[in-house]
């Protein structure tokens, strides 16, 4: 009993101490009024943007299903509609009209024929008439070909890595598609029997033209139609094709793959890594196509057997789309159905009766292509990505209703003020229950990601069941909304792996790829074995020359990989330098310490460069003629922060900077315009908080890339002194800005730390600033925000010669070369300059991208890189003008105490409300001793690197 | 040590040869890994060290720096102090009346409860799940119930807040600290003889207090000196987990300890010098604090 009192007490004391607590919080903080009065001057500020040529093209608010439920019983259009025959280079920007006459009524799908010119994507708009018949029409993609660059080398081991993926030098012809997964077949387009205006708009990439047509959709028949009752046989040798061979992909991501684990995949070798099949994660987004190229001895009637894996979807079904020499065979081929199992199977093209399909194939060269095809899965991701988008609709309704935090005890009465909100509620319940039902008969079981949605619809019930505490569930609402969006975007997702292809006759080679224990067992063993010799830490030669340059690089094992085997492919051959890269934990300080370090080193952080320079460890790259002519490939000033006294010691490799991320769709529903400058920004802020929505500004207290020094260049002020001997951090004008930047914390409460990402996802977080490498995420992981969300400069600050100022503060990394390779310096700048160039790093990019996907594409600090990167030309235009503002802060010894003292500063305003004035007077002087102290250490240090 | 290769057992090696042998491997790791490493920054602590130029001797130097000029050295020193003082003993203590408290129980129970005091020792992620509970948005629990239950109307960022700051991190290393030492005392506890309980209360030992200053406690001597001299050692040394939870620096240095300091000396600043004089200073502190143990425990065993 005692101890139950005594625990009781302590509850209660805790309590209280919490309550406290919060009151002091509370009495110190300023409360939370919105400054409307100067913020609402400001937003005339430059209403009319440029406003664009076409904008009075009409865009249809259907998306493709609505369009196609509208126009689907149409007849199927029988003949050719030629829009263009001669040969044209086409770029983004571009715009080419056409008058052509529609012989017959019906539906036409949107063929090109082109050669691809830059690695980024065709994307084009369609029009007809002025109108975009459908909201897809105006992202309409035509992805390039690629194939394999001829002459990859194996590594000092043996070791096989991927070829290099290059454009197709050939035609390639693509039909407007569907690639998210709501679609299996190619749009079609209703065209009526007349003279029409069609207008096709580039907005990405660049082709060479050769033909463009709206052509007749293929009718494959069935297959008893196409065998015509005949019992095919044939004894012919059967045709092996190796998977890692397909000779042409629609995807720089479709690489050959190594697996070594298993005797099962042909070849196999349990020492080397061997290239031996193709496909895994990156061949499963819809409409992924691969194509091998094969020869036929003998004419006869074959059938198809697939060596092949699909273990990484967990009861995952996955479909593919099977054409031979382009054409759909018959219509049992459009779905190929491959189930889960996470060892290799043999799979044979079959009916339901287990008899074989047979194709009849003349001697001679033919193709065969496997399209990822979402087959019955598209009907439901179609239907999923429609609950998907009213849940975050009806989640943005109760935010405003409710706000960022509940309070559960306040009576919202949600179901008066959100109309339909029980309706809405029940509906979304229902369609999910459906769902839930139809995937688990496709799947066969019930599977996580019907989980998910069961979970989902369960919240909804409890909310409908509950109307007058409704809103107790918006946490749980959010994060089954969180979940169930990540699920919809993999639903689609159908990787398969492919180690052989094969056509045979009459015997069949399924006892070929049988594996037995005791083969399995010897592999194992050697494999085993192989791990105490090999040294996986090194990519490069094994040569102790001292000629050979040493690369350490501690990176993940793909980016390390990636950049061995561009050395190794361009580097080695075009200058004739040996480079050995090696993957390490060790910093440089280690390596310089035990006199075994590295003679290069990339990617060093903000701070290492001048720390490193001082103490002598780096060597000064001025000393190079060529230094000045090749420092102009990047922004001016983007060397300063890896200077020294008089010297430069690494140049930029990354570089990156802040943009604004805006969801303009709430922003036109509410009428609202995009920040220009901070007072705007703050004005939509407090709209946006009235409705109790969120904007995000990410805090940092990096000297680069911290909005604090953002701040202050926009307001042509400095942070250090113009000698570099100490700081202005406790100058009244700085201390002014300094303020400024804690009030849109204090006053206007915007958050310190949120998950940005997800918020302006779901839309509680419609405005936000955030680094420029954001957008590649939200590009590919949120489809359904296609065309509903923008980028935009960062807010700037007025002027008093009413212009704006949008300066930014850079971040990034830098390369630069060690006192150790003293003797090599000369091989060690050029390999410097190879690295930094922009095809290198437009290269290296690309590759990294297509093993990782869009998180690979780097923040290239060369200017000639970025616009070969794949960017949307929308989004280039913006990435291009905030570059141009970039301003570099210097770095200095002891430079690592300025954002010890921002940061200070920073927390004891917001979390403890203290005057700014004297935790920053305080702080400088502490920061400003810290630089003096070390300035005076190195004062007298000189080396002669 | 003393014992094995002093004079007097000299003569004796070879008898003892299979006791050295047994030995030497250890004695030859730790004498490379812990006797070396210390002696080492003793030297260390008189030179000037950036780890990429010549060291070069500054004599006392890095001394005088530590107790006049440096800002971070005294407040860092009286944290240290702070926690040392809080988590060691009152970690050692709930230790053991937690442990006296469970032996009661039946040995299923006890054996139940002995492993739910050991998890949090066990769980490698006290920073993951301490950062969750204490996360400064408003999905962090704490301050997720905070908001739900109207006591507060923003979230509060408690690592960044003085107020909060040593309370939360005292109460995180006491509850993750518990488990070694908690265990050690269970096993004192059950390696105390029953007879002497018998004999003493035939001799006229009335009540369990009696019991545990006369019999328990002293029986226990060896077990409650390592067990304090874990608990009391291992709270000088707290840091990693500060700095991962509260960062470093802390606001106003109001959590950062010796180890965090000295560890920023020697990487942000490359100051080895200087950081090994901290930690001269350190291991100082502690072996004094060893000494302070013993003559705690033997008067408690008068």
């Amino acid at each position: 009993m005692k101890v139950k009192r005594i625990f009781l007490l302590a509850l209660v004391l805790a309590l209280l101490c919490s309550q406290t607590g919060i009151v002091l919080a509370e009495g110190e903080q300023p409360s939370a009024v919105t400054d409307g009065g100067d913020a609402q001057t400001s937003t005339d500020a430059g209403t009319d943007v440029d406003t664009d040529t076409d904008a009075e093209v009409v865009v249809s608010d259907d998306n493709y299903i609505a369009y196609e439920k509208e126009n689907g019983t149409s007849a199927q259009a029988k003949e050719e509609v030629l829009l263009q025959g001669e040969e044209t280079t086409f770029k983004a920007g571009d715009s080419l009209e056409y008058t052509v006459e529609v012989p017959a009524d019906g539906l036409y799908e949107l063929t090109l024929e082109f050669v691809g010119r830059v690695t980024a994507n065709t994307v084009v708009s369609l029009q007809i008439d002025g109108v975009v018949p459908f909201a897809e029409a105006q992202r309409l993609q035509f992805p390039n070909g690629y194939i394999n660059k001829e002459g990859s080398v194996p590594d000092a081991r043996g070791n096989e890595s991927a070829p290099e993926q290059i454009l197709d030098p050939d035609v390639v012809v693509r039909v407007a598609r569907d690639y998210t997964g709501i679609s299996t077949k190619p749009y079609r387009f209703a065209l009526t029997a007349g003279t029409h205006t069609i207008v096709v708009k580039m907005t990405q990439g660049e082709i060479l033209l050769k033909k463009a047509a709206f052509t007749a959709p293929e009718v494959a028949p069935t297959y008893s139609e196409v065998m015509n009752g005949k019992t095919p046989t044939f004894t012919g040798k059967p045709i092996v094709l190796e998977g890692e061979a397909a000779v042409k992909k629609n995807s720089r991501a479709l690489i050959p793959l190594s697996n070594g684990s298993s005797t099962a995949v042909n070849p196999a070798d349990p020492v080397k890594s061997l290239l031996n099949y193709i496909g895994g994660t990156n061949w499963q987004s819809p409409g992924s196509e691969l194509t091998w190229d094969f020869d036929v001895e003998e004419s006869g009637y074959y059938y198809l057997g697939i060596q092949y894996r699909q273990g990484a979807v967990i009861g995952g079904v996955s479909y593919r789309h099977l054409k031979i020499d382009g054409k759909t065979p018959f219509k049992e081929a459009e779905e190929l159905k491959f189930t889960y199992d996470n060892a290799w199977n043999y799979w044979k093209f079959q009916d339901e009766d287990e008899n074989n399909y047979w194709f009849y194939l003349e001697a001679g060269k033919h193709t065969v292509t496997l399209t990822v095809n979402p087959g019955p899965v598209a009907q439901v991701y179609a239907d999923l990505q429609n609950v998907v988008a009213a849940l975050g609709d009806l989640y943005v309704d109760i935010t405003m209703v409710v706000g960022e935090t509940v309070d559960i005890y306040r009576s919202y009465n949600l179901f008066e003020q959100i109309p339909r909100f029980q309706e809405r509620l029940l509906e979304s319940a229902n369609e999910l229950d459906r769902l839930t039902d139809v995937m688990s008969s496709l799947q066969g079981s019930k599977s996580s990601q019907a989980a998910t949605l069961e979970n989902m619809a369960e919240t909804l019930r409890q909310m409908y069941n509950r109307p007058y505490t409704a809103h107790r569930y918006k946490g749980s609402f959010y994060t089954n909304y969180t979940t169930l969006s990540a699920t919809v975007m993999a639903l689609t997702n159908m990787p398969l792996d492919v180690d052989r292809i094969y056509f045979m006759g009459g015997e069949d080679v399924e006892a070929e790829d049988k594996t037995t224990w005791y083969g399995d067992l010897w592999f194992s063993v050697r494999r085993l074995a192989a791990t105490f010799s090999a040294d996986y830490n090194k990519t490069g030669s094994d040569s102790d020359d001292a000629d050979t340059l040493v690369l350490w690089v501690n990176w993940g094992r793909d980016q390390a990989q990636t950049l061995d085997s561009l050395i190794r492919n361009e580097f080695i051959p075009k200058y004739g330098i040996d480079v050995s890269v090696r993957v390490t934990n060790a910093t440089l300080i280690q390596g310089m310490l035990s006199g075994d370090g590295p003679d290069m080193v990339l990617q060093m952080g903000r701070t290492d460069p001048v720390n490193y320079a001082m103490r002598g460890a780096l060597i000064n790259l001025e000393k190079f003629a060529d230094f000045n002519e090749w420092t102009k490939q990047f922004v001016d000033g983007a060397c300063v922060p890896y200077q020294y006294r008089d010297g430069t010691y690494a140049i930029p490799d990354s570089q990156g900077f802040y943009v604004q991320y805006v969801r303009t769709d709430l922003f036109e529903e509410m009428e609202l315009e995009i920040p220009k400058t901070w007072e705007d920004f703050v004005h939509v802020t407090t709209i946006l908080q009235r409705k109790n929505l969120q904007a995000s500004l990410p805090y940092s207290p990096s000297i680069d890339g911290g909005l604090y020094t953002t701040l202050l260049l926009q307001n042509n002020l400095d942070l250090f002194k113009e000698d570099l001997s100490g700081t202005l951090m406790t100058e009244t004008p700085q201390i002014q800005v300094f303020e400024k930047w804690t009030t849109f914390y204090t006053k206007y409460k915007i958050p310190t730390t949120m998950d940005f990402y997800n918020r302006f996802r779901i839309g509680s977080a419609p405005l936000g600033v955030a680094s420029y490498s954001l957008y590649n995420q939200i590009k590919v992981a949120a489809p359904e925000l296609e065309g509903r969300w923008a980028i935009a400069p960062l807010p700037g600050t007025l002027q008093e010669d009413g212009t704006i100022n949008n300066k930014v503060a850079g971040s990034g990394t830098a390369c630069g070369i060690t006192k150790l390779a003293k003797a090599n310096e000369d091989n060690a700048w050029t390999f410097l300059k190879w690295w930094t160039s922009a095809n290198t790093q437009a290269q290296y990019s690309s590759r990294l991208e297509s093993l990782l996907g869009a998180v690979g594409r780097s923040m290239v600090a060369n200017k000639e890189a970025l616009p070969n990167l794949g960017w949307d030309i929308e989004a280039l235009k913006v990435l291009e003008a905030q570059r141009e503002q970039i301003i570099e802060m210097p770095e200095v010894p002891g430079s690592y105490y300025v954002s010890r003292g921002i940061d200070q500063g920073f927390w004891n305003a917001v979390e403890q409300s203290a005057n700014v004035t004297d935790t920053m007077l305080k702080w400088g002087a502490i920061v400003d001793r810290e630089i003096q102290r070390k300035t005076d250490e190195y004062k007298n240090k000189y080396f002669d690197n | 040590m003393q014992r094995i290769f002093g004079q007097k057992k000299l003569r004796d090696t070879n008898e003892n040869k299979s006791f050295v042998m047994l030995m030497l491997p250890f004695v030859a790791l730790f004498f490379l890994f812990t006797v070396l490493p210390v002696v080492v920054s003793v030297i260390l602590s008189f030179f000037s060290y950036d780890m990429i130029s010549t060291p070069s001797f500054i004599g006392l130097d890095n001394y005088l720096r530590m107790f006049t000029e440096d800002e971070v050295f005294p407040k860092a020193l009286v944290n240290t102090l702070k926690f040392a003082v809080v988590i060691g003993p009152c970690g050692f203590l709930l230790s053991f009346v937690l442990g006296w408290f469970i032996n009661e129980f039946s040995p299923r129970v006890r054996n139940f409860l002995s492993f739910l005091f050991y998890a949090p020792a066990l769980g490698g992620s006290l920073v993951l799940i301490w950062s969750v509970m204490f996360s400064g948005d408003s999905f962090g629990y704490l301050n997720s119930i905070l908001l739900n239950t109207g006591l507060t109307t923003d979230p509060i960022v408690w690592f960044r807040n003085e107020t909060y700051n040593t309370v939360i991190l005292m109460f995180i290393h006491i509850w993750g600290g518990m488990g070694v030492s908690f265990l050690a005392n269970i096993s004192g506890l059950q390696n105390v003889s029953q007879e002497l309980y018998e004999a003493g209360a035939l001799d006229g030992i009335r009540t369990r207090w009696h019991e545990l200053w006369y019999i328990t406690l002293p029986s226990m001597k060896t077990i409650l000196l390592f067990s304090a001299v874990m608990q009391i050692q291992g709270s000088f040394s707290v840091g990693p987990t500060i700095t991962q939870l509260a960062g470093y620096p802390s606001v106003n240095n109001s959590v950062d300890t010796l180890i965090p300091h000295l560890s920023d000396v020697g990487t942000a600043r490359y100051e080895m010098g200087y950081a090994a004089a901290l930690s001269v200073f350190l291991f100082a502190m502690m072996a004094l604090s060893r000494v302070l143990i013993g003559k705690v425990l033997d008067f408690l065993g008068k």
